[in-house]
This record gives C-alpha cells, sequence and structure tokens, in this order.
C-alpha cells in the first residue's frame, strides 16, 4: 500500500480544513457565481430525479430484466371499510409501521428511476474503463462473447443433485428403463477459447473436479468436450450473449446423444436453417449492462413435417388421481384404474407448435422454443403412435428436442415446476427411455432435482 | 435509512434541503426544528417504533440538563443527576445491544440454560446516539457547555441525520454554539457538496467494489484457498471498511457543512500510520476523543501508576472493542489492540523511531491487517482458517491462476485506492484550488460527474451493505 516516504508531517484535519476555508473566503469574488450554479444543478440533479420518478407512470415490467417491477406502495394493507373501521382492524398505515412501505419505497426508486438502463450502461463502461475486465461477474470476452463468471459454484447442491440422479437412475435402470445422462457444459467452459487473454481458464476446473467424483462410475455423456472443440474452431455452438447454447450447438449435443438412444442422427444438412430473429439480446446481456454488445442470431433448424407436431402441456389426470386415492382406501370404483389415462391436456395447454413465435416480438426469445419453461409437455407428431421419450431437463433441452422429436413421441419434465413422480409417470405410460439432459450450472444451483422421485 | 440509497439521495435529502432553507435564517430557532423533524423521519424510516427510544433518551438527557442547572450549588444533587442519566442511557444500550450477548454466554454454564434470549433488532446508531447523547449530560456537569434550555435545539443536537447512524460522535461541547447561532452561506454549502459528493464516492464507487472483492475470497472453499487469495481478500476488506466508514463521515461532515455546521474531521488517513498508536490517534477520532475524554482521563488518565495505566488502558480498549458490537470477535479485537499499545508503550515506540520510516508503515499496516482479520470474523473457525491460509496453512498453493487474473485486472482500482487513502489528493487539490481559475470550475463539473457515476452504481448494483448494524 502506502510505503512512500513521508517527507514532511500531514498537517492536521482540522487546520487544513480552516486553510480552506480561509482561501474559499478570499477567493469568493470570483467563485461565487460558480459556487451558485454549482449548488443549482446539485438541487436540480435530486429534485429532478425524484420528481421524474413520482410524476411519469410506473412501468410494470422489465423486458430489459425479464421482471416485474415495484410500482408505488400502498402504506395500508387491502381494507373495505371507512377510515375508523380500518383503524380498528389494525389496517391503517399498518405495513408502514411494518416495515413494508419504506422497504418497497426503496426499491420503487429504483426500480422507476428514471434512464435506469442508461445509468446500468454507464456503469458497466466505467469498470471497463478501469480495465477491470467485467462487471457484475460477466466477463467481456474475444470476437463479441460476454460470458457469466462463477469460480466456485455450490459443490454441495452438486453433489446432492447428483447423488439423487444416480439413484433414481439406478432405480429406473433394475425396472428394465434405458437411462441416458447427459450433460451440457457450462458457457464458460466451452467458450475457454473466447475468454479474456488474461483469465486463466484452470480457475474453472475445481467444479469440474467435482463433478467428476460425484458422478464416479455412474455413465453419462460429456457434452462439454465436443461442443468445445467446435467453439475452438470457431463455430458459434453457444450464444454471445446469453447462456444456453445456440440451435447449432444442440444439434452436435444431438449428435452426441443419439448413439446412446439407439438412434441415427439426421445430417446437419437435411435441416434448413431459418433466422427467427437477428436482435436476440440475452440474459447474459441483460445482467453484463454492456449495452454496446451486439445481439445474437437465434436460429430454427426446421424439417419437413416438422409443421405436424401437436405440442401439449399435460398434467396428471384429476380423474386418475380420484380413483387411485378410491383404490388405496379399498374403495371400489365404478371405472378400473387402468382403464383411466394417466395423463390428461391442461386447460389451454395446447401450444402452437415446436416454435412459440410469439416470444420472438418480446425480449426472452430463447423461449420460443416450445414457448419456455413449462411443467411438462407432450409432444406428437401427425397423430401417429412412436416410441416415448422421457426427457428430464432444463431449458437447454428446448432447443434440442426439435430434433429429437423427429425420432421419439417426447415427454419432458421440467422438476422445477413438476410436483408429480417421475418414477409413476414413466410406470404409467409405459416408457422405456429416459434421458436426464442438464447443464453443469443449473445442476449447482438447482434445489428441485434432489427431491425427485 | 443509510445515505447510499436513492431513497436518500433522490427523495429524502431534497425535501429535507427544501423544507429546512425554506426556513428564513432568522429563525434559526425554527431550523432546528426542521432538522429534528427530518432527522426522526430519517430515524424511523426503516423501524418506525425505535423512534419512541431515541425520543426517550432526548428527554432523559434534556431533562438532566435542566437539573443540573438548577442545583447548580448543590454538588451532591448534581452528582446524583450525572449517575441517574449515565446509567438510564447505558442501560438503554446494554438491553439492546448486551443483553443477548450477555444471556447466551450464560447459557453455557450448566443450569442456567433457561434463560430466555430476547432477540431484539438492535436499534440503528443506538450507540453512537446514546454516546453523544452522553456527551451533553457530561459536559454540562463539568462545566464544559451551557445547558440547553430549548428541548428542540437539544433534539435536533442528538438526532441530527448527518451523522445519526454512522458518526461521527459529535461532542455537545463542540456544537454548542452552532446551535444557538450558526452561518449558512453559499461557500459553506458548495463546500458541502464537494464533501459530500467525495463521500458517496468513496462509498459506492471504492467501499463497495472492495467489499465485492473481499466477499469473493471469503468465499472460497476451503479447498481452493491460496496464500495471495488470502491477503487479497483482507487488503480488499481493509480498503472496503476504511472507505466505508470515512465515506460515511464525510458525507457527515458535507451535510453538516451545507446546514452550517462545522463538525471534526473523523479520520486523518489512518493507513500511513507509523505505529498502531498512530493509528489510533487516526482512526475514528471521534471515538477515541469520546473514550480519552470519558473514560481514560476521570479514571486518571496515565498521571498514575504503572499498574492502573494499563488498568485504565484496558477498561478503554475492552470497552473499545465491545462498542463496536456484543460478539466476542469484537472484544478480541479491543483486546489485541491494548496489547499492541501497551508493547509500543513500554518499548517498541523507542525501536521504531530508529528503523526507516518503510519499514514502520509496513509494521502497523501488517498489525492493521490482522486486526481486521479479527473485527470482521464472527465465527471464530472462519477467521482461524482465514489467518492461516495467509500463512501458508490450509492453502493449495501460494497462487491460483484466477488469483493473477483478478490481481491484474483490479491494478487501476487498487492504485486508485492507494492514492484516495494518502493525503496527496487534497493537499493537491488545495494547491490548484488557489492558484488555478481554471481549476475551480473544473472542480464544479467534476463534482457533478462523480454524482452521475455514483448514481449509474447506486441504482445498478443492490451491493451496498451497511456495516454498522452491529455498532
Amino acid at each position: 500500500m502506502n510505503n512512500q516516504k513521508q517527507t514532511k508531517k500531514p498537517k492536521n484535519e482540522n487546520e487544513i480544513r480552516d486553510e480552506y476555508l480561509a482561501l474559499q473566503r478570499r477567493l469568493s469574488g470570483s467563485t461565487r457565481r460558480l459556487d451558485v450554479i454549482l449548488i443549482a444543478v446539485f438541487l436540480a440533479f435530486i429534485v429532478g430525479f425524484s420528481a421524474f420518478v413520482f410524476l411519469l407512470p410506473d412501468k410494470e415490467f422489465s423486458e430489459q430484466e425479464n421482471r416485474y417491477l415495484q410500482t408505488f406502495p400502498s402504506a395500508s394493507s387491502d381494507f373495505h371499510g371507512n377510515l375508523w373501521e380500518r383503524i380498528m382492524a389494525g389496517k391503517f398505515l399498518d405495513r408502514f409501521f411494518a416495515g413494508k412501505f419504506t422497504e418497497e419505497i426503496s426499491d420503487y426508486l429504483s426500480d422507476q428511476f428514471p434512464l435506469r438502463d442508461s445509468f446500468v450502461g454507464l456503469k458497466a463502461g466505467s469498470e471497463i474503463a478501469l480495465l477491470k475486465g467485467e462487471n457484475n461477474d460477466v466477463l467481456l470476452g474475444k470476437d463479441g462473447y460476454i460470458i457469466k463468471r462463477s469460480d466456485f459454484p455450490n459443490a454441495d447442491s452438486l453433489q446432492k443433485n447428483i447423488a439423487a440422479l444416480k439413484d433414481f437412475s439406478s432405480a429406473e435402470r433394475a425396472k428394465g428403463v434405458e437411462v441416458t445422462t447427459a450433460l451440457a457444459g457450462r458457457s464458460i467452459d466451452v467458450l475457454e477459447s473466447k475468454l479474456p487473454a488474461l483469465f486463466d481458464p484452470t480457475g474453472n476446473r475445481f467444479i469440474l473436479g467435482k463433478l467428476e467424483s460425484a458422478m464416479g462410475e455412474e455413465p453419462y455423456i460429456d457434452l462439454l468436450l465436443p461442443l468445445k472443440e467446435k467453439a475452438d474452431a470457431g463455430e458459434e455452438v453457444y450464444y454471445r450473449t446469453d447462456h444456453h447454447w445456440t440451435t447449432l450447438g444442440a444439434y452436435y449435443a444431438y449428435c452426441e446423444i443419439a448413439p446412446a438412444l439407439g438412434i441415427e442422427p439426421f445430417a446437419l444438412d437435411s435441416f434448413k436453417r431459418v433466422v427467427a430473429s437477428d436482435a436476440f439480446y440475452g440474459t447474459t446481456w441483460s445482467s453484463a449492462g454492456m449495452k454496446w454488445v451486439a445481439p445474437d442470431e437465434l436460429h430454427f433448424f426446421r424439417y419437413e413435417g416438422d409443421e405436424l407436431f401437436t405440442v401439449t402441456e399435460m398434467e396428471i389426470n384429476k380423474a386418475f388421481i380420484e380413483a387411485q386415492k378410491k383404490a388405496e382406501n379399498g374403495e371400489v370404483s365404478d371405472v378400473p384404474l387402468e382403464s383411466i389415462p394417466y395423463l390428461s391436456e391442461k386447460a389451454n395447454g395446447a401450444l402452437p407448435s415446436l416454435y412459440d413465435t410469439s416470444y420472438l416480438q418480446k425480449k426472452d426469445k430463447y423461449s420460443a422454443f416450445l414457448g419456455g419453461n413449462k411443467a411438462l409437455v407432450r409432444v406428437t407428431w401427425n397423430d401417429t403412435p412412436r416410441e416415448t421419450l422421457v426427457i428430464v431437463k432444463d431449458s437447454y433441452a428446448h432447443s434440442l428436442a426439435p430434433f429429437l422429436a423427429r425420432h421419439f413421441d417426447l415427454l419432458l419434465v421440467d422438476l422445477r415446476y413438476y410436483t408429480g413422480s417421475v418414477s409413476e409417470l414413466i410406470e404409467q405410460e409405459d416408457v422405456k427411455k429416459l434421458l436426464f439432459l442438464y447443464n453443469v450450472a443449473n445442476l449447482c444451483d438447482d434445489t428441485s432435482l434432489a427431491a425427485i422421485n | 435509512m443509510v445515505f447510499s440509497s436513492p431513497e436518500f439521495l433522490f427523495f429524502f435529502l431534497p425535501i429535507s434541503l427544501i423544507a429546512y432553507f425554506a426556513v428564513p435564517q432568522k429563525h434559526l430557532k425554527w431550523r432546528n426544528l426542521v432538522l429534528l423533524l427530518v432527522s426522526l423521519v430519517f430515524y424511523g424510516w426503516g423501524e418506525p417504533v425505535y423512534v419512541l427510544l431515541m425520543v426517550t433518551t432526548i428527554v432523559v438527557d434534556y431533562i438532566a440538563g435542566i437539573l443540573l442547572y438548577r442545583y447548580e450549588n448543590s454538588p451532591l444533587k448534581r452528582k446524583r443527576v450525572l449517575v441517574g442519566a449515565i446509567v438510564i442511557n447505558l442501560a438503554i444500550l446494554f438491553f439492546f445491544k448486551y443483553y443477548d450477548f450477555l444471556i447466551g454466554n450464560l447459557r453455557l454454564i450448566p443450569g442456567l440454560s433457561f434463560l430466555p434470549l430476547l432477540e431484539l433488532e438492535l436499534p440503528i446508531g443506538i450507540s453512537f446516539y446514546t454516546f453523544q447523547s452522553l456527551s451533553y449530560v457530561i459536559d454540562v456537569y463539568r462545566g464544559d457547555a451551557r445547558m440547553q434550555k430549548n428541548i428542540v435545539s437539544f433534539g435536533a443536537y442528538v438526532t441530527m441525520f448527518p451523522q445519526l447512524i454512522a458518526g461521527p460522535i459529535v461532542r455537545y461541547a463542540t456544537i454548542d454554539e452552532e446551535l444557538r447561532d450558526r452561518e449558512h452561506s453559499v461557500l459553506l454549502f458548495t463546500s458541502g457538496i464537494r464533501t459530500f459528493t467525495a463521500g458517496l464516492a468513496k462509498k459506492i464507487l471504492l467501499a463497495d467494489m472492495a467489499g465485492a472483492l473481499w466477499g469473493y475470497f471469503a468465499a472460497v472453499p476451503a479447498g481452493a484457498r491460496t496464500v495471495l487469495g488470502a491477503w487479497m481478500g483482507i487488503v480488499f476488506y481493509a480498503f472496503q471498511i476504511y472507505f466505508d466508514f470515512s465515506g460515511y463521515s464525510d458525507m457527515a461532515i458535507g451535510l453538516g457543512k451545507m446546514m452550517g455546521f462545522g463538525f471534526l474531521e473523523n479520520f486523518n488517513y489512518p493507513y500511513i500510520a507509523r505505529s498502531i498508536t498512530d493509528f489510533w490517534r487516526r482512526w475514528h477520532i471521534s471515538l477515541s476523543t469520546w473514550f480519552r475524554e470519558y473514560v481514560y482521563i476521570p479514571l486518571g488518565g496515565n498521571r498514575v501508576g504503572r499498574f492502573k495505566l494499563y488498568r485504565n488502558l484496558l477498561a478503554v480498549w475492552f470497552l473499545t472493542g465491545a462498542w463496536h458490537g456484543a460478539s466476542w470477535n469484537y472484544i478480541l479485537w479491543g483486546l489485541y489492540y491494548f496489547a499492541l499499545l501497551v508493547i509500543e508503550k513500554t518499548f517498541l515506540l523507542k525501536w521504531l523511531d530508529k528503523i526507516p520510516v518503510f519499514f514502520r508503515h509496513l509494521y502497523s499496516l501488517f498489525f492493521i491487517l490482522i486486526g481486521w482479520l479479527l473485527f470482521v470474523s464472527e465465527d471464530l473457525s472462519s477467521g482461524m482458517l482465514l489467518l492461516s491460509n495467509m500463512f501458508g496453512a490450509n492453502t493449495v498453493g501460494f497462487a491460483s491462476g484466477q488469483n493473477v487474473y483478478d490481481l491484474l485486472r483490479n491494478l487501476i482500482f487498487l492504485a486508485i485506492m492507494v492514492i484516495a487513502a494518502t493525503p496527496y489528493p487534497k493537499t493537491l487539490f488545495y494547491k490548484l484550488y488557489e492558484k488555478k481559475p481554471l481549476f475551480r470550475t473544473l472542480t464544479a463539473v467534476g463534482v457533478m460527474v462523480l454524482l452521475v457515476i455514483c448514481t449509474a452504481y447506486l441504482v445498478s448494483s443492490d451491493f451496498h451493505p451497511f456495516l454498522y448494524f452491529q455498532f
């Protein structure tokens, strides 16, 4: 730190202050006008921004950050009645006294702050100008890539999730189900060639080592290396501004997984690449604040007949649950349990197709694949019965599903939203093939996989 | 409410300033009333109920002041009033701050585990305003300050929002005159804007960014620690706490200037200290002064025998540690400084005088850093782990690739912090300000630019920790 030699003793702070004030008095004639201007600008700044927050209409949702914003809070709870009844019911300024109002006012001001996006960009720019190379844990990489940095993800939770995955897999194998596990690499691992020059990628091996030892003897398809090779060769297999893989990346993953599922992957040139959007700003872009980074293109790999898919959100049939309860209580049901379908279509559960193009008009364009996160989705083709594959997955599967749907009927299960039993689902739907598809980053954060049953 | 929040800067501050200056200068008492009212809102913002607690303290000490005046000719009664006021003030402080700590430790004794914990939320800033209010009673008792007849002015002194929650602890005697009559001027106001902005920048641009890095290093899992990482962590923490705390003081001083008050400086470049004794003359000066004036000197100071001197020092440093929080690590931190200061007093200072300045700085910084390690480690095991890492134990190597990367990418940031922790920028500022008219214009522009950048950091990041909840 400060090792310079002190040639003379620094002055006492109060001496400095007095000198300073005396100096200012001497200068006051010439600086008076400047001082008045500074006060005016300072006051205009602090008054102006709050006036704007309170006068401008509130924004309810931020497309940019993909979240709901705090609108003007209320100091009292909802209550029907006059003021007196309100006071007697303890609903007068109760939220204020509980500290809720003030907390929300704080969120309100920062969420509704005028020019918020520009300020976010200014902060990112300042950090980069200081050569810090990253902002908000997002690295400014080469060739327009921005990459989320995460040196020490939660290894405990990773181990818990993998232990649950292994237990579940072996139980299902014992029942004759073919289980395949495929793990997608984190973008920071795949995009090693795009990292800033000074960044030492060996630092990322911490979690990869934990992963390897947690998997132990369990067979799995490591999608990291094959995709990293493609990335090293200059192919765009992960988005530049989002944590997901591109459709091309998903295609390569499909080729890696195919042998384990007993299928022959279709050749790359059998697909027609369509640029669905050339203005895709992903989640990494949102948290980086680096406004100058160019957007991604989002591609669909279309093929003949892919408009004939039926994609439906499903849920466990309520009639089935009732009959099951009756059977457990020893009551006799009018309809035998076996004849009731296990799954039923969710109300308004029909999705447009493999692609929900309405999302292309929004910020969250990746959700165009299968309409984003849903608890349980069934994909069938042209009313033709085919073998069913259950995929227990995170969102990386959404852009991969169109490839696998060319071979199988699919049941996609997202454990973050699906509360039913997966083994019951496999049994009731008489499925023989199960695919686990997770990204390693999600395996570290996820809290639902550990409870799989 | 804290200064580094949009609701303070863009909501509370403009409204308060407008209300304050809407009252004409000649009605100073009414300005004091505005100051009292806005300060109560400021304090009650997060925890409205605790305003009552502060009002109690104000009323008790106000009445004590009146009684001390009334019993002018009866030393015994005056003493009783003083003791009574001290007991009430400290009882409130003790109850809210130390009760659970005491009971928690007593419960470890077999047979006492039935004692109930209260788990009360600590009223923010209670240690600051209790000490401040006590200084009034003691100053009046000693005749160092006049009794304040106006409860509004007295209340304004205790609650004054600029220094309410993170100091400096303003002694009543230093501000007595200003409560009765003070000057407001354009000059003082602009000087206040500059000081406030400098403090805000220290807090938001330096302390919070350094704090995020400290957070990163502190969270490195046990199997991936390195020596360099441990040192970088504690160095970033040292920068965080200094710029945070002195930034708060600067903001307080700046806001005080805007409203015509001259608070004393609280920090005097502590990291350029050449000994631990020197460090404590430069760090949190208002707290050291308080303990010196109201504990150390009344106990006899250093004009006593050797044994009593050590007893006095021990008392002051035990209390200094405990003042920072009801937890063993703070007490340990206080006692650590007691030990260092006694060693310096006995012989080390004489030795230090003979060695090159460079080594004196190195010596001071080393022990200051170890001190911060004690200070920041609320649980002993994490503190011991970090300490062992600094000396090469429980590590996977001297430095990881990430450490080197993080060091290199933060070089400019570190250089800025090192320079900002020395007096050079300020002396240069004064020199230029006096001699170069263009520089004066540039300062005004610079202040606004800094304010805009601070705003950018403020609204785009949630990480603006308030470090003094424990105090």
